[in-house]
């Protein structure tokens, strides 16, 4: 350490200032007790083990986890609110009678074309929403360093800013208050927070 | 610094097995400043050190010089 180095050093009269190796390795190697295996400077890409952590910690691994997850989930969303609500025709009856429907055939291609038009809907409102909130939340957290329930609030802010973007700022303002009290109403029940 | 940077960055109320994002990036920076503290801390030191190992040495020059 450098203290105990101070006294095998000899003092001459004009000390020349060595240019101090700021690195984390070296620093690492003055500032602890023994080296620490993990502080090795030497190792090339190939001796240490794969590591995967970008898989799991980055914020755009995260946005686009949100973004494939939100597809899916709107996908099945789309598919179920299509199915459910395309099923009776708007008209049947006028006047009395009964207005002719169009073939059980037709009426069906009918059907599927519009709940696929939805779950298409669904599924990028769903991946925008999940991917924009994971990626700002993400953002939000490691920039804070804080793990608690004010990341999603204003992650939700951004999301609710980001989906009304389109309609100005007074929409945008009131999307981003809306989405973030219902994010922060959600995320108190449900999040891993303390 | 393992318990220093444990107070002021992790949660007491585990509710996960893994340290979070923000509890990662709060040791980081807990770790690169406590490094980064005790290098600086120990540039001091040593000067300091040096200093009084150097006013030693010429106090006891005197000391034999007057002695002879």
């Amino acid at each position: 350490s450098s203290s105990s180095s101070s006294s095998s050093s000899s003092a001459s009269p004009n000390p020349s200032p060595n240019p101090i190796d700021m690195s984390l390795g070296a620093l690492t190697m003055r500032s602890l007790p023994y080296p620490q295996p993990w502080s090795r400077t030497n190792a090339s890409p190939s001796d240490l083990p794969p590591n995967f952590a970008w898989m799991s910690e980055s914020c755009g691994s995260k946005a686009a986890i949100g973004v494939f997850g939100g597809g899916l989930m709107g996908l099945v969303m789309g598919v179920f609110m299509g199915a459910l609500t395309d099923m009776t025709p708007p008209v049947t009856i006028i006047d009395g009678r009964e207005v002719p429907q169009a073939p059980l055939k037709e009426q069906m291609r009918t059907t599927m074309r519009a709940t696929a038009d939805k779950s298409v809907y669904w599924c990028r409102q769903f991946a925008f929403i999940t991917g924009v909130f994971g990626g700002s939340e993400c953002l939000v957290e490691k920039y804070r360093g804080k793990h608690d329930v004010w990341n999603a609030v204003v992650s939700g802010c951004v999301t609710g800013a980001a989906m009304q973007a389109k309609q100005g700022p007074q929409a945008s303002a009131i999307g981003c208050g809306g989405f973030a009290a219902f994010s922060l109403v959600i995320d108190s029940f449900m999040g891993t927070h303390s | 610094m393992a318990s220093t940077c444990f107070e002021k960055c992790a949660s007491r109320k585990h509710k996960e097995n893994d340290l979070a994002l923000g509890e990662m990036s709060c040791s980081d920076r807990c770790v690169a400043k406590y490094l980064e503290a005790q290098e600086k801390v120990g540039v001091v030191l040593q000067k300091a050190n040096e200093a009084q190992m150097a006013q030693q040495k010429s106090l006891q020059d005197m000391q034999n010089a007057l002695g002879n």
